[in-house]
Formats: structure tokens, sequence, C-alpha cells
């Protein structure tokens, strides 16, 4: 079937509506105010939560005293462990089942929750919740992996909750280490790397550091839970994966799936900070106990401490060939996963094999950990792991070029994996070209010209180039149904979660072009797990290729319907029947047919309607014990390039160019794809230039939007250049596979590059604030002054 | 956020009045812009908010030539930005007043709260300063006249009394032909807050300055007037060698604290660097304006 549309390219006949840039179609919508965001919602008879936190990094919770809280006029409910009664299963998440709803026994990041207040009134819960009294027995705190990992480092989690379900990738993968903070040790071994660092000429090590850094969605995370008067639930929830929290509610409350109702509009950003069940177990409970619609929203400084991205500790040793072939690489990564593992074992192992970059190296050891520590949980993030140890790979791939005397750019193109190379997993490469992104880059950056350094005064400028590789989240499930009407439109039910990423459109382009009608006829239903089918998560850039395909196989069955019931009316065979334009006619003859809605009816009282079904999945996975296997459905590509500008007085780097591509198979909407990158881009910018989050004892410093700053418009590149390349891929639809984080990781070490082309200054810390490069280059000028005494 | 109760006064005595009878549990507020931040943290939780925005008397903005600017504290940061006569004569408190957060905040931040809230993060005071700035001040015992330069006494301390007000803010004019520029260096966005920020303003003629002022914010608990790089320069030819002695004695004479902007050392560093490229820039045209 999948053949079908790409013959269509090959025979020359052009696609409808897919490959054209289409206006959003949730736009007007959003920027006229009138779009839905839970954070917005009120429900009749709604009362509101607010959450009891931790001051204390570390600590057995003693005792709890709600009495003054609970003599508050307006409050309905405080709630502690001391209301955690059999019928509610208070742990969850999405490997571990670490995290409670309220603290049982302890509490472990400056923030967790302790206790929840439901109260008429906002400004009384909160002020309930200041009234409630917490004792603690403080106990000895870590912040810093690589202090975690010493045999001495105060325990976060005595024992591990492990949930008999879970998913099969991370399951066949995970390897707690007991009596430490390691929650998994993923691992990676290929080839013999001690034979290859002995054949090597050159051994290059080094060691990068990465701070925790902020999502920032415009919408922080909000939950509304309402009891029905039949025994369900209805959520709504600004969640990126209605699934796994409908999953976690049932468990939650202990009642059948199909009593639990997520329901999601709209969500204001979330860039993976809404994975995973976060507030909707809590508020679930809520609901339960005061019988009344709950809501919870967070705070921007709430939002700050309830998610993060890793902040990471990469070594990488590489042997080199005086030719340049690379025989050996390996790597160490020490992945701060926080108090609660989220997703971090899954992040490990994903960063984990990722770290080796996308090069022919023969081979691979890797050692990827993932640690508790006392901040807070760290999650997905776009980029998911492989902005970290790309930071590491590509800004020592620049070293080793640059030591050794090649071109950055031909020494990559000479390394880069091709169509049918074997990466460090085994994965056999297709579809992702690094070649192709490579030699654009340096063109767009105007690579060969060496005339860029000239520049008057204390300024110097330099150009970089980076390129990376990234999995999507192998094995998976999307699925999808068009439902059509007997007026011949359609509405499209799936589960993929407009997030901001453009998919409302996109799939909608899908549908369209499979069903032969306008985009504008078709209508996106969003997730609501009582109405449209199964999705695993809107993450990983996965919904255009997983839930693209489930879309065609879904049109393929509408449209079969659609022939037999015409076939009826028409009195022919439904061989003789094709799709076109919104009708079903004669394959013969075009002008002999009727309308889809004509179809729909069928023969007798109107059939009503017409439900396509369609159900995608992929396998995968990979040896527990040396990280072989499919580790990914298919292989991201992106490439970035950077010139800046350096002052040598101050230390400021300006980033004066920016160009970004990713390799999307098939751009299904172009200009969307060209505003992911360009998204990409400026959110990497920040992570690399300026956002971390500061802590003193594990207490937040800067998590307000006062403190913690990310890129405003001022900050951007004059020149923003962005390209989407396509190298179709066999399985994708129409050739594609998605895109939306790709762009992000290669941004750090374009501008590491850039600001070592510049002033020799190597990147190892980010973020690279004008103070860090002042003091390299002072301390370069100490080395140098010094090699000069010594010659004389 | 704590409960509070607010009332909203229409003349400067009423408010006065107002704050005296809430004693040490009350506060007066204008846009909001720093203090709502506090109270919803809980950093501080007035009990009575008095709130200055419906006095009309607060909001008068004026130049009159051979007097100089007067400043009502209730004019926002936005009027003193746009103000054709502010931009024109008075280009430094235009551009540091430019400098605040941005247009949304600008809208309804007041001259007067910014002066008041007295966080040495803050872009107007130094500019002020440079200029002679003196503020008036009215409350239970009366009004008095402070310089500017004075009223500061800490982060979040000033000079004003129990029931005191900030009425309104005087800058005279300056010599004839004087120039002048707010500087600023930001370590992270262009959108945050100073990591290092100075004004100058001076006069000179075929090289020869005969009046200079300068003053640096935050890089000490205060903003500063560095008055021996003012008797330095006057009546010199200031070449390179003085430019740079100007510089250096910038970055001794201040006392940085160390925050997430910046290190006392780093600090230290770009005030030198800042006060050299102003000077630079402003006597010989040349130098790097864009920190």
């Amino acid at each position: 079937m999948l053949d079908v549309y790409l013959a269509r390219e090959v025979e020359g006949l052009s696609y409808q509506y897919i490959g054209q840039s289409q206006v959003r179609s949730d736009g007007i919508e959003k920027v006229t105010g009138r779009a839905g965001y839970v954070y917005n919602m009120e429900i009749p008879n709604m009362v509101h939560a607010k959450v009891v936190r931790s001051l204390v990094p570390h600590g057995r919770v003693k005792s709890i005293d709600v009495s003054k809280a609970t003599k508050l006029p307006g409050v309905l409910l405080v709630f502690t462990r001391d209301d955690v009664d059999a019928g509610i299963y208070p742990f969850f998440g999405p490997v571990v089942n670490d995290q409670a709803v309220v603290a049982i026994d302890k509490v472990r990041y400056v923030g967790d929750i302790v206790a929840a207040v439901v109260a008429e009134d906002p400004r009384i819960a909160e002020e309930a919740a200041d009234l409630v009294e917490v004792e603690y027995e403080e106990l000895p705190a870590v912040f810093d992996a690589e202090e975690a990992v010493r045999p001495d480092a105060p325990l976060v989690h005595e024992k591990l909750n492990l949930p008999p379900w879970g998913f099969s990738d991370v399951r066949a993968t995970l390897h707690p280490i007991d009596g430490t903070n390691i929650v998994n040790h993923f691992r990676v071994r290929r080839g013999n790397v001690e034979q290859g660092f002995a054949e090597a000429d050159y051994i290059f090590q080094d060691t990068y550091r990465l701070p925790a850094v902020q999502h920032c969605p415009l919408e922080p995370h909000a939950t509304i839970a309402r009891y029905e008067s039949d025994g369900s639930i209805t959520v709504w929830s600004n969640t990126q994966t209605p699934f796994l929290v409908q999953a976690q509610v049932a468990q939650t409350l202990g009642i059948p799936q199909s009593r639990v109702r997520i329901t999601v509009p709209f969500l204001g950003g979330g860039f993976g900070a809404k994975t995973y069940p976060k507030l909707e177990p809590l508020v679930a409970v809520l609901a339960l106990k005061t019988g009344r619609p709950v809501k919870l929203s967070l705070t921007r400084e709430e939002e700050f401490i309830t998610i993060t991205r890793h902040a990471a500790t990469v070594t990488i040793k590489t042997g080199v060939k005086r030719d340049g072939t690379i025989t050996a690489r390996q790597t160490k990564i020490l992945w701060n996963t926080g108090a609660y593992a989220d997703i971090g074992p899954r992040l490990s192992k994903n960063g984990g094999y990722a770290s080796v970059g996308p090069y022919r190296i023969p081979n691979v050891w890797v050692d990827s950990y993932c640690v508790y520590t006392n901040m807070p949980p760290a999650g997905a993030l776009r980029g998911y792991g492989v902005p970290q140890v790309s930071l590491a790979y590509e800004t020592q791939m620049d070293r080793i070029a640059r030591e050794l005397g090649f071109d950055p750019v031909e020494y990559r193109l000479k390394l880069a994996l091709d169509e049918g190379d074997s990466f460090a997993t085994g994965d056999i490469i297709h579809s992702a070209g690094f070649r192709e992104l490579l030699r654009r880059a340096a063109q767009a950056i105007d690579w060969k010209d060496k005339s860029y350094k000239q520049l008057r005064g204390s300024t110097v400028r330099g150009k970089g180039i980076a390129c990376t590789i990234k999995s999507t989240i192998t094995p998976s499930t999307s699925s999808a149904e068009v439902k059509m009407f007997e007026d011949g439109s359609i509405s499209l039910l799936t589960s993929t979660v407009e997030m901001g990423q453009g998919s409302d459109t996109a799939l909608a382009q899908i549908a369209a072009e499979a069903l032969s009608i306008p985009v504008e006829s078709i209508r996106v239903q969003h997730p609501d797990t009582f109405v449209t089918p199964y999705d695993l998560t809107t993450s990983s850039s996965r919904s255009i290729y997983h839930m693209g395909n489930a879309i065609l196989l879904a049109a393929e069955d509408a449209k079969r319907q659609l022939r037999d019931r015409a076939a009826e009316i028409m009195r022919v065979s439904p061989e003789s029947l094709e799709v076109r334009d919104g009708r079903i006619v004669s394959k013969t003859d075009h002008r002999y047919g009727i309308p889809f809605g004509e179809a729909v009816k069928g023969v007798g009282p109107s059939h009503g309607s017409i439900i396509g079904h369609g159900l995608f999945s992929t396998v995968g996975g990979l040896d527990p014990e040396t990280g072989q296997g499919k580790a990914s459905e298919f292989w991201f590509a992106a490439c970035g390039a950077a010139e800046v500008e350096v002052d040598t007085e101050t230390g400021k780097v300006r980033v004066t160019k920016y160009y970004a591509s990713s390799d999307a198979g098939k751009a299904i909407n172009p200009v969307a794809c060209e505003q992911q990158n360009e998204g990409s881009a400026i959110n990497g910018l920040g992570h690399t230039l300026f956002e971390q989050m500061l802590f003193d004892n594990g207490q937040p410093i800067n998590n307000t939007f006062l403190d913690y700053k990310i890129p405003s418009f001022l900050d951007l590149p004059h020149d923003l250049v962005t390209e989407v390349v396509e190298t179709p891929h066999r399985n994708g639809p129409f050739g594609a596979k998605g895109m939306g984080e790709t762009a992000i990781s290669p941004v750090a070490p374009a501008i590491a590059n850039a600001i070592a082309d510049a002033v020799g200054v190597w990147v190892t810390e980010l973020p690279v604030t004008p103070e860090r490069v002042l003091q390299a280059l002072q301390e370069q000028n100490l080395k140098h002054d010094g090699a000069g005494e010594g010659n004389q | 956020m704590k409960s509070f109760e607010v009332v909203f006064p229409e003349r400067i005595d009423e408010a006065v009045l107002a704050l005296k009878d809430a004693g040490a549990e009350g506060k007066a507020i204008a846009g909001g812009t720093a203090l709502l931040v506090l109270m919803k943290n809980k950093l501080y939780s007035p009990k009575h908010l008095v709130s200055l925005g419906k006095i009309d008397d607060l909001k008068r903005l004026a130049y009159t030539p051979g007097i100089g600017l007067t400043i009502g504290s209730g004019v926002t940061e936005h009027e003193l930005e746009a103000a054709p006569f502010v931009r024109d004569k008075f280009p430094v408190i235009a551009q540091a007043a430019h400098a605040i957060g941005n247009i949304r905040i600008r809208n309804v931040a007041t001259i007067g709260g910014n002066l008041a809230h007295a966080d040495y993060q803050c872009d107007p005071p130094a500019a002020l300063i440079a200029m002679g700035a003196e503020v008036k001040l009215y409350g239970p015992d009366g009004e008095r006249t402070v310089a500017l330069e004075d009223f500061f006494l800490g982060p979040y301390e000033t000079v004003l009394r129990q029931g005191e007000i900030i009425t309104q803010i005087l800058v005279p004019d300056p010599p004839q032909g004087a120039t002048g520029r707010y500087f600023r260096f930001t370590s992270g966005s262009a959108a945050d807050r100073p990591c290092v920020s100075v004004a100058i303003c001076l006069t000179f003629e075929q090289g020869v300055c005969s009046w200079v002022r300068v003053a640096l914010g935050a890089v000490a608990p205060t903003p500063i007037r560095v008055k021996e790089i003012e008797t330095l320069l006057e009546g010199k030819v200031a070449d390179n060698g003085l430019i740079d002695e100007a510089a250096r004695i910038a970055s001794v004479s201040c006392e940085p604290l160390s925050d997430t902007r910046g290190t006392d050392w780093y600090k230290r560093e770009m005030v030198r660097v800042l006060v050299q490229r102003g000077l630079q820039s402003l006597i010989n045209g040349a130098g790097c304006l864009s920190c």
C-alpha cells in the first residue's frame, strides 16, 4: 500500500496536499485568543487545589499538623499520607513507581509534594497550604551525580518499586545497581575497544558538563478531574501522553481503564515536560475524596521544579589513527535524574548509544548511568539526551580534526555514516543524509572563506559546524480512525496532541492526500480516551511517521468500505472503482461516479457513517548486555553551522549567523518544518549561551523569568537560516520521518566549535557565559606567556 | 500571596495619612511590577497597601528651560523613555528607562517605584545620579529634598521614613554642550537585568573635559558616583592613558556582589571595560558601543 504513494512520485505525479506549505488550521483560533487550554478552563462547581512542598532537600517526614489549615473557612480537604487508604495506590512513575501523590515516608527534593489542600477558592487553598505544619528529620543530601555515585553517598531511594508492567524497550535493558543511586546502567559493547585503543596513534579524552535547564512552556502544568455519576472519572489534562495517564489514573484509583476518560485540548507548549503522569494521579485522588471537580495548576515557580532537563557529565575517549580513522570510542555518562526517575532510565539508554555519534567506529564501549540525587526530577526535553552527548562528541570531533590538521567538514564527510552503514547498536542506517546535510551546511556558512577572522578592535569572528544523530522511540504503536459522515465530511480521530508543533495541520494533509479531498474538509479530533483510538505518545518526533502511517491504513480501510457501498449503488464491481477528488469513480471513466456522501449513505435507509481504522506498530529492542539489536525504527539526522563574534575583552559571544537543517524524509508541511528548525535553533541557543537552573543546597535560586532568561528576539542571530533535506524513508508516509526536535542537538557544539575557531578556547561546560570565556582567554594568555618565557 | 487591603487615595496628603495609619504593616504601591513579585513569593507580605495610582499630582512630567526636568514619581518608565524633551535633552535618562524589562513592564512600572524599590540591579538610578538628580520626599513631617546619590542606603534600603513617599525627581539642566550615554552590559540574554551599567555625562572642547559625571550601577549595594574619575578628567586633555586610568579607578571603586550575573572579579573587569569604552566613544567617537 505504501508503495502506491511512493510510486506516484516515481511516476512524476505530483501530490495534491502534502509537500505544500499549508496555513496552520489552528492559527486563527490561537491568535484571536479563542483556543481552549486546561490552564484557562473552568468547570461548574469546581474547587481548587494547592500543594504543600518540602522545604528540605532530603528528610523523613516525622509529623504533619493539618489542624490550622483545616479550620480555615472554605477549606474542604487537607490531604496527607494519613488519608491514603486501601483504595488508593499512591505510587506512580513511567518506569519505576518511585513517586507518590503525597510524601509517604521521605521527601527527596526541595519542592517535593507533602500534602494537598482543596478549597472553594484558589487564594484560600494557598493560604491554607501555608498553615500546614510539617516536621522533618533531615537526612544528608546529595545534589551532584558525580558525588551520588560514590560508595558513601546518601541513598535517595533505599529500594526500587518496579511495577510488573512497563515499556518493553526500557524493561529489557533496565539495569539498576542495588545499594546505589544508580537506577539504570545502560551499556553498549561492540568490537574490542582495548584492541582499538592499542591500534590508535592518538588518544583524545575530554569531559563535558551541562547543567539542568527548564522547558519553559508558555502554559504550566494543569489538571482538572471530575468524578461522574456512573463511577467513571473525567480528567482534563495538558498531557502529551493521554493513554499512559489513563493507565496510571486507573491504577491509582483501582478502577478499570474503561472508566477513565482523559481529554486533552491544545497544549500551550510541551517540549517533553508534559510526557508521563505528573499532577493527574493526585488530582484524581482529590476529586475522589471531595466529590467535587478539582483543579490544580502550577505557578511558574512550581513549573521550574516539576521537571527539568538532565544535568549531565559526559566523558569521551577516542582512539584515532594518523589518517584520521577512529579505531575506538569509549563514553561514560552520568545523568542527574533528580529525586524521581521519570523517564530517565530510557533517556540514559537512548542518550547512551547516541553518544557514539554518526560516524564509522568499529569498537565501542558505552557506560551510561542514570543517577538519583536530591534535585527536582529530570525527564524528556527536546532532543532527549542527544544535546548533552552531542556537545561532547562533536566538540571533540573538531578538536581531533584541528590537532591532526584536517578540515573539520572534510573530516566529518570522511567518517559520517552512509546509507547501509552500521551504527553503534548494529542498526543499519537508512534515510539519514549526513553527507548531504554537511555539504549544505558548509555552503550555507561559506565555510571555505577564511577571511572572516579579520575584524577590528577586540572582536574576533569564527565559524563552526556540527552534525548529530538521534533515534525515535521503538517499538511503539499508533492508531487512527477516519470517520466519514453522510454529507461527505470527515473527522480524523487520533490521540496525537497538538502542542504547537502543527500536528493538526500535517495529519490532516496526510489524510487529505490519502482520501483525495481538500484539507479543509477534514476536522481533527483532539485526544479523548473515550473517543479517539490508542497512541503511545506525542513525543520523540514520532507522530508524522507512526500516526501518518496509521492514517494511511485507516484511509485505505475507509476507501474500501466506500467502494463497496458505491459498487452496490452503481451496480458495478468494487474493483472497477477508485477514489478521486472527493468522489468514487470508475477507473476507466472518471466522469462516471458518485460523491463520498452518497456512498456513505449506501442503498436503502442511510447507513450514516463509515469508520476506517488503521493501526501501525513497530518492533525492535536491544540486548541488555551489549546494547546490540534494533534501537530505532528510523534515524534523525541534523546539522548546524554557526558564525560567532567573540569579544575578547568581555568574553561575550554573539551568534551572528546560524544555519539549522534536518532530514525530514519528506516535508509534509514545509513551512512548519522550517519553523521547527527555527524553534530548535532558538531553544538550543538559550541552552548554549545562558540558560541554567541554579541551586543553593538544593534550594532553587533562579526559578522565575526575572532570573532565568530564555532567548529574546534581541538575542537571535541576524541571519537565522533553516533548511529541510529530504532523504525518503522506505516505510514512511510519502517517505516522511518527522523532525520536530532534530535540529536542537547541533546548536551547542556548532557554537562551541565556532568559538574555538575564533579564539582557540574549547568549551567544556555549558552555558558559555562571558565570564567563562574571559577566564579561559586569560588562562590561555598566561600559558602563552609562560611558553614564551620558557623559550628564552 | 497573603491577604491584604488596598486603598486608592486621590491626593498626596491622603496617601501619606493612610501610610502613617498603617504603620509598619503598610506599603505604598505604584505600578506593582516589583512589589507584587515579592508578595506572590511571600518574601514580603504587607497587610495594607496604599496605591499611588490615582494621584494625578504624581503623574506630571515637565521640562522648563534653565531649570530642568521635573518627573512626577508616578510617571511610567515608558512615558519617560518616550517624551521628546527627555530623549532630546536628557538622553541618558531615556536610554536607562528604555533598558528596563519589556514594553509591558515599562507601561506600568513607575520611576518613583523603581527608586523606592532600591534594587541594585535597576537601570535608572545610575543614569539619574550621573545627571545630578534630586528627589523630593513628602511625609508626616512635611517635605524634604535629598540628592539621589544620598537616597540609597543598601539593597532595598533607602532614606525614606515611615509614611514618606517620593513625589518628584528633579534633574537640573546639564551644562551647555553636554553629551552622555547609558552603557549597559548583560552577561545573559539581552533582555536580562544588567551585570554592570555605567552612566557617563561630560562636556569637552578640543579634547579637554570641563565637566564629567560618572555613575556605576549593579556593582555595589547601591548605585555609586565615582567622583575620583570626575576630578581626574576635569580640565585635562583626555588621552588614552588618562582614560585607562579612569577605567582602572572605576574598577577599584566599586564593591560588586557575586551573584547569578557574575562574580566580583568579573564585574570589576566589566566596569573597567565599560568605562574605558564609554569614555573613548564619547570623547573620541570610537570604541565598541554594542556591549
